[in-house]
């Protein structure tokens, strides 16, 4: 919220540097945003007076005008602005002028026409938003005043102030000045009240208002002014408003404006003239009713989404004239039937305390956000709309809209006397709370200032117990104000937030990490030694970017989601990722690896509301030369490092559908195994629990997320996926304590040829296990697939070291051993020796 | 046998050995005049046969021509060995700068980078770190935390809604704040842990936004817990993590869950506090929200209000890396370009 601190000043005296202001409301927690210094900007900017103004030859969009400024010396100015006259008083930036908006003003040429100076909206002055004419000055002013002389800026100061939602009362001068009266010890004036001409506000009037729903409406009252004579307003009010960023009007709304920002009050005027009679009437609105409101859009009302009002669904306010037809949206906006206009001369001022819920909803359904539905919204002082009525006539009066004899009739209606909140206080308990040393006489008086009314209770004063305890009754404009902690934050406000002594605290407990937040960085640190970037890519995706990676089965759908693209939650990191890649492919970077720790997600999870989520690691290689080797190798790796025990690789087309025919059901329905080459893929196992997938993303599937190499045809993708919760629970490998052999080994080398349908870890194992004891390791050495082996076949070479732990192998025992492992092979897996 | 024939002998030997040219033909000299069938070795042979003052005076001459055949060898035997190392080492010569497409290092993400230092930090202040789901019910999001349906609060966050159970009681977290709730539910006091994550809000992604992004909170629940260690714990950690100049500062703000509450900042870090651009010209940054645990948050989960209170903080994480690094536009920490990625 802006405030202008010639505005506060009417309320308190503040010092004169507003930078020890703007530091006050900080310390108050009404941050500000920033601190503006209107006059800067406007030095050598006059009042002129405009003395004559001529067509230009050729030039149908600007004019030559003559004005007469400083000691009545003229000047001849082009300007292309239509909204004055001759004898009207403008702004004139002399040659020279830096505006707030940083435009240098020079003597300049246009259509041959010389121009010496130029004049000025209020948008170009920094002074409001009207960019569509002259900024007009308003009285009998000399010309060559210097402007911020003539509009009294000199000194003035606008707070942008970031008010806290639980601060209703501060979204007005009023407000802020209180707080600030607080701080600084210094009293709070009220400008306007107390006045006589509050006494002409009296009940009993022909005006009538009713509440139909209480609950919705606690106070609603009227006010009949008749005899208005509407106009522009004047100048120290239009400026004030568009300091406050509001547009002035004319006299009628800006009077309604500018009491809203002062004391917090909105309140709507209606054109009496346009209304079948002087009454105004507080009601739930009929489901599917409609209203064209003051922006010309037609509204329906009490219904939701287009839909019938469904039962049980909660009610939405209107005002209605007096035969029950709707004219406003309460709190929200009026209606355009009875909108004020320029010749109306009788007005039905609204002024009332709306259910803040109710406002927010309706403005939150319909899209509709003003001033005045923020203010209701957060709750207004219930007691607050007198007040309101009657500063609104009195600025009435002082602008000359209404006659200073004007008979205001005020109607009121009351559903709901405002009780205040009492809270019972302790002055030890807030002190301990805070870390201070309070006492109840200091809280008290620290109160005070804001509004609350607080004593102790003077029987309890015997119990010693009880000395601490203050009531305090809640000022009618703190709503948020209920329990003593609420009371604490009052107190350590005023007391200043940053005299609070800073104490140290330290657990007793020691600090460490989770072994899931340790195998996370581990992961990480993996991935990234393997030259792999980690991603971070969206948790939302479109349905097709699941379709495209063939995972099927129901989608979990966002009810809102910001854009198609991510309408459901990701059930696998796979299309996340390949569109990264994709992205980085069509910026030239083709070669690359990348992975990502995140959650995937799958309904119905756990506990049957919420979604299932379990953590992945993906690991995409993408670089020039990777392929399901590459994820294959990568895999080996990350299995060796993390200690795994009895890691395993079930390759082959079947894979995965093989083990799910099995009693282990598949864990989780993400998994992107249908998305790899069905001949290049394969599941990873610890035992016989299984982990996740490794292989390469099938060319289809890299093409359709169009993730292509450097000629355009689509990559080849090692992938990798696995399961942090599956890592987690896998059984792993104890450091083996017994001593190396101390005698020599022996290497044995063997050349089979196996079948292409047997995995060549089948092979490994089968040597292993046939070595027993005597291993010391087993090596894959050589691949080979050529004319050299029967078709369908390869021959592999293995390696193995041969070792006994207490003595010497025999040539005789290495030879028997080699016969062993071979018939084995030959008659396990139908592994013959190469020839 | 005269010594000058030895000494004829030694000169024409030396003359050879001064010539070798390889270690081959220096071991050939070496043994044809030093070796064992030697004319050297044949005169040495013969000295036992001489009478008694020849043979020491030959004796004598043989000495010493051996002696200074074999240290010319010797030398000459170093300076071949030394020539052929400079041979090698020259043929060996390797350009260690000539590296062709080195090996891609790989990179954490800028996010997990800050989360981790932010966890070492805080699990050397003694806390520990926990984590909860993505997707809560409006439960855990809301209402435990003094939120509850309708309340003007819940304007301060966009969510995202699932399409699960009735309309809008499953959401996707938007701050990390339920998993205090989950904390305080399990019933262990006292509690010292930070939980960072994920969450989501439906905002337009801009320069300073993204629907998803990066929280981590602390929850401090002990007896006798007060403001002033919640400044105090802000401040040591700031300092831990940002360097021992930087100070916090805390002033009034709001949260439902909290009350007192407050918002901190720290000194500006891009300019040290003596004010810039970044910080408004303040020398101060804004970093995140704090305050005491409302009564009803810690009601909600039975804790005894009487001897306990506690208090919780919390801060964007992606803000954080905006103030560390200077990152303009946080888009760019969601679009994956290695290009970034590489250089960060």
């Amino acid at each position: 919220m802006k405030v202008v601190l010639s505005w506060l000043r009417e309320f308190v005296s503040l010092p004169k540097d507003p930078k020890q202001t703007a530091e006050a409301l900080d310390a108050l927690g009404l941050v500000v945003e920033s601190l503006r210094r209107p006059e800067l900007g406007l030095n050598d900017v006059e009042v002129a007076r405009v003395v004559r103004i001529d067509r230009i030859e050729g030039a149908d969009r600007i004019r030559q005008v003559t004005v007469i400024h400083a000691n009545g010396a003229s000047r001849q100015v082009v300007c292309g602005a239509w909204n004055f006259k001759e004898g009207d008083l403008v702004a004139l930036a002399l040659p020279g002028a830096i505006l707030p908006n940083g435009m240098h003003i020079e003597a300049r040429k246009m259509r041959g026409v010389r121009s010496e100076g130029m004049l000025c909206s209020a948008h170009e002055l920094g002074l409001g938003s009207d960019a569509s004419g002259l900024l007009v000055l308003e009285g009998s002013l000399e010309p060559g005043t210097p402007l911020v002389e003539a509009l009294s800026l000199s000194g003035e100061a606008v707070f942008d102030l970031e008010i806290p939602p639980n601060r209703p009362d501060a979204l007005s001068v009023l407000g802020v000045a209180r707080d600030l009266a607080a701080w600084f010890s210094i009293d709070l004036a009220l400008p306007g009240e107390g006045g006589p001409r509050l006494a002409r506000i009296h009940e009993g009037s022909d005006v009538l208002v009713s509440i139909e729903d209480p609950e919705l409406c606690h106070v609603l009252m009227a006010m009949e002014l008749r005899g208005v004579l509407v106009g522009p307003s004047p100048g120290w009010l239009q400026s004030r408003l568009s300091l406050a960023g509001m547009r002035p009007i004319f006299n009628l709304v800006d009077v309604s404006n500018y009491v809203m920002l002062e004391l917090g009050q909105p309140t709507h005027p209606y054109d009496l003239a346009k209304l079948p009679g002087a009454g105004l009437v507080a009601r739930a609105a009929r489901p599917g009713e409609e209203l064209v409101t003051l922006d010309g859009r037609t509204r329906r009302l009490g219904v939701r989404d287009g839909l019938d009002r469904l039962e049980g669904d909660p009610k939405e306010c209107v005002i209605a004239d007096i035969e029950g037809l709707p004219i406003g949206i309460a709190g929200v906006m009026g209606g355009a039937s009875s909108e004020i206009s320029e010749s109306t001369t009788s007005v039905l001022m609204e002024a009332a305390w709306f259910d803040p819920i109710t406002v927010a909803r309706t403005s939150k359904r319909l899209g509709l956000r003003s001033e005045a539905s923020v203010r209701f919204e957060r709750g207004l002082d219930p007691c607050g709309q007198e007040r309101a009525l009657a500063r609104i006539l009195a600025l009435l009066v002082d602008v000359h809209a209404v006659t200073d004899d004007q008979e205001a009739g005020v109607a009121v209606r009351r559903t709901q006397e405002f009780q205040p909140t009492h809270v019972k206080v302790s002055s030890d308990r807030i002190g301990r709370l805070l870390g201070i040393e309070i006492g109840p006489t200091r809280i008290r008086e620290l109160l005070g200032p804001l509004g609350f009314v607080t004593h102790q209770p003077e029987e309890s004063g015997h119990h010693s117990g009880d000395q601490e305890v203050i009531d305090v009754a809640v000022p009618s404009f703190r709503p948020d104000v209920s329990i003593e902690a609420d009371i604490a934050e009052e107190v350590a406000r005023l007391w200043g937030y940053e005299r609070i002594e800073r104490t140290t605290r330290r657990p007793t407990q020691v600090g460490k990490l989770t072994t899931r937040q340790k195998q996370r960085r581990f992961l990480r640190d993996l991935c990234v030694c393997a030259g792999a970037y980690e991603a971070w890519t969206p948790s939302m995706l479109s349905p097709e970017d699941h379709r495209r990676a063939r995972i099927e089965g129901p989608e979990i759908e966002v009810a809102n989601p910001l854009v198609a693209e991510e309408s459901v939650l990701r059930r696998s990191l796979l299309p996340g990722i390949l569109r990264a890649l994709a992205q980085n492919a069509s910026r030239r970077s083709w070669d690359l690896r990348l992975f990502e720790l995140g959650r995937v997600f799958s309904f119905p999870g756990n506990d049957g509301i919420l979604p299932g989520e379990a953590e992945w690691l993906a690991v995409a290689l993408a670089g020039e030369k990777d392929d399901a080797g590459s994820a294959a190798r990568f895999a080996t790796t990350l299995a060796e490092s993390t200690y795994l025990k009895d890691f395993d690789l079930l390759s082959g087309e079947s894979g995965l559908s093989s083990k799910d025919s099995g009693a282990q059901e598949r864990p989780w329905p993400g998994i992107s195994f249908e998305a790899l080459h069905p001949t290049r893929r394969a599941v990873l196992l610890s035992g016989d629990r299984i982990l996740g997938v490794v292989g390469e993303v099938d060319l289809e599937v890299a093409e359709a997320f169009g993730v292509l190499d450097a000629k355009g045809h689509p990559r080849r993708i090692g992938w990798l996926e696995i399961g942090l919760d599956e890592l987690d629970s896998a059984p792993r490998r104890e450091p083996e304590g017994s001593v190396p052999s101390r005698f020599p080994s022996r290497d044995v080398d063997l050349a089979f040829v196996l079948a292409e349908q047997v995995p060549a870890s089948a092979l490994g194992k089968l040597l292993s296990k046939e070595a027993g004891d005597l291993l010391e390791s087993i090596q894959l050495f050589d691949v080979y697939r050529g004319p050299r082996v029967p078709e369908g076949t390869r021959g592999l070479g293995f390696r193995l070291r041969l070792n006994a732990a207490d003595h010497t192998l025999s040539d005789d025992e290495v030879n028997r051993m080699r016969d062993r492992l071979c018939a084995s092979a030959q008659e396990q897996l139908g592994a013959s020796l190469r020839s | 046998m005269e010594p000058s024939e030895l000494l004829a002998l030694a000169e024409e030997a030396l003359e050879a050995i001064s010539r070798a040219s390889d270690p081959e033909e220096l071991s050939g000299l070496a043994s044809r005049y030093t070796g064992k069938g030697s004319w050297l070795a044949g005169v040495s042979h013969s000295l036992g046969r001489m009478d008694p003052d020849k043979r020491k005076a030959l004796g004598a001459v043989l000495h010493r021509v051996r002696s200074q055949l074999e240290e010319a060898i010797a030398t000459k035997k170093a300076q071949l060995e030394a020539s052929e190392r400079e041979r090698r080492l020259g043929m060996e010569r390797m350009d260690l700068t000539e590296i062709i497409s080195p090996k891609e290092r790989g990179r954490w993400h800028l996010v997990a980078r800050t989360l981790a230092d932010l966890e070492d930090t805080f699990v050397g202040m003694g806390f520990v770190v926990a984590e909860g789901p993505e997707i809560e019910t409006d439960w855990y999001n809301f209402e435990a935390l003094n939120i509850p349906p309708d309340h003007p609060a819940r304007g301060m966050f966009d969510t995202f809604y699932l399409k699960l159970g009735k309309p809008e009681s499953v959401m996707m977290r938007t701050h990390t704040s339920p998993v205090q709730v989950r904390l305080l539910e399990q019933g262990r006091l006292p509690i010292y842990a930070v939980m960072p994550g994920q969450c989501y809000r439906r905002d337009t992604p801009d320069a300073r936004h993204l629907p998803a992004f990066h929280q981590i909170e602390g929850l401090v629940v002990d007896e006798g817990v007060t403001f002033g260690d919640m400044a105090g714990t802000i401040e040591e950690f700031t300092r831990a993590f940002f360097g021992s100049e930087v100070r916090a500062r805390l002033r009034p703000s709001y949260f439902p869950f909290t009350e007192p509450s407050a918002e901190f900042e720290v000194t500006c870090t891009i300019c040290s506090g003596a004010g810039c651009r970044t910080c408004s010209n303040t020398g101060w940054m804004e970093l995140g929200g704090c305050g005491m645990v409302h009564p009803k948050v810690l009601a909600h989960a039975g804790v005894d209000l009487e001897s306990v209170s506690g208090f919780a903080f919390g801060f964007g994480i992606e803000r954080l890396a905006f103030m560390r690094w200077g990152i303009a536009d946080i888009r760019v920490l969601v679009e994956n370009d290695i290009r970034f990625a590489r250089r960060s």
